[in-house]
């Protein structure tokens, strides 16, 4: 009978451990797909200043150049996946990425395409180490990058933005 | 002021161009500030001004009282308060200079010695000083008012022409005032110092 009880216990203590390992892993799964979204997001931030940087010094590093341009072309097109259902402002987990991402899909994706377009194009001129035409480009480029945050990002609080 | 205001605004709206230009407009004015704070007129100077708490506390005590404290140029108090005021706008604008903005594409005219994490770092803190300028400024700008409403002393003209009205019982310090000549290689320096950062290549 003892021996029984405790058992019984221990079943029941793995059921509830199981049952809200269960729960914890579905919450985190969301907040997982938004911290991994903004570290992308942070990491194209990063080779974004890079580019940026060598524009502003006057030296282009070819070899570099074509690094930070070939990353950003890769997160370009990986972008789209980034935002899967109920992650966006009604997931309970803080995001700045605004609910039209998924009310507005047609715009999203053309948004996506064009900063998609302008990095392939950045990847290219970036390969020719020409450092005025990667800054007109990059330019662009750019105004990808706006072109979408200005629609679908809540604006960073408490920041210089 | 109007830069501070006009630095809010395109902070808030996105206009980083025009933020930094206003930013660098601001940095000039205070290089001069500190420059005629050792070279101009004599209530300018900080000598002049920066006082110890006794002078402080025997100024405050007599701030209520029927004819207070005279005082030429700023009071110990205001001193303080302007004191105050410059090393936060000197604090704002050097973060200025090293702050990255959220997407990394118009980082400040020093984003290359700081990396990308850093740099939103210091941005972050651009944000926080601006909140603490807001309440000195706002100080600053009751303190006057008080003056001017409570006290009827006119601070803004003694400010820009640097005359006041005093009782003649008032015990007048000489005052010096330096000629404005004196203020063109001051504002010559400034200008090259703000030059070099917005347009160097680093």
């Amino acid at each position: 009978m003892r021996f029984g009880s405790r058992t019984i216990g221990i079943i029941l203590t793995g059921a509830i451990l199981a049952v809200s390992g269960g729960y914890v892993a579905a919450a985190e799964s969301t907040a997982d797909v938004i911290k991994a979204r903004q570290d992308k997001f942070k990491d194209l931030g990063k080779q974004a200043k890079a580019i940026v940087g060598q524009l502003k010094s006057g030296t282009l590093d070819k070899a570099a150049a074509s690094d930070e341009a070939k990353k950003i072309a890769e997160y370009a097109h990986d972008l789209p996946t980034w935002f899967p259902k109920d992650t966006g402002p009604d997931s309970g987990v803080k995001t700045l990425a605004k609910a039209e991402i998924w009310t507005k899909p047609d715009d999203f994706k053309a948004a996506a395409e064009k900063f998609q377009t302008e990095a392939d194009k950045l990847v290219q001129i970036a390969a020719t180490g020409d450092i005025a035409a990667v800054g007109a480009q990059f330019q662009e480029t750019g105004k990808a990058c706006q072109g979408c945050h200005k629609p679908f990002r809540t604006p960073p609080p408490d920041d210089a933005h | 002021m109007a830069l501070f205001g006009f630095s809010w605004w395109t902070a808030e709206n996105d206009h980083l161009d025009w933020h930094k230009l206003s930013g660098y407009g601001i940095l000039t004015l205070l290089l001069f500030r500190v420059y005629w704070g050792v070279a101009g007129s004599s209530t300018s100077r900080f000598t002049d001004f920066v006082r110890g708490p006794r002078s402080i506390f025997a100024y405050g005590a007599k701030l209520f009282g029927r004819s207070g404290a005279p005082s030429f140029g700023h009071n110990p108090m205001g001193g303080w308060s302007v004191i105050v005021l410059l090393v936060l706008l000197l604090l704002q604008t050097v973060l200025g200079l090293f702050a990255v903005d959220v997407d990394g594409l118009d980082p400040g005219p020093f984003g290359n010695f700081v990396s990308f994490d850093t740099g939103r770092k210091i941005a972050h803190w651009h944000g926080k000083v601006f909140n603490l300028l807001l309440i000195f400024t706002g100080l600053h700008i009751a303190a006057i008012a008080f003056y001017l409403l409570v006290r009827r002393e006119n601070l803004i003209t003694a400010m820009i022409v640097g005359t006041k009205r005093v009782a003649i019982h008032e015990a007048v310090r000489p005052l010096r005032f330096v000629s404005l000549w004196w203020a063109i290689p001051g504002i010559i320096v400034a200008a090259a110092i703000v030059a070099w950062i917005a347009l160097g290549r680093f």
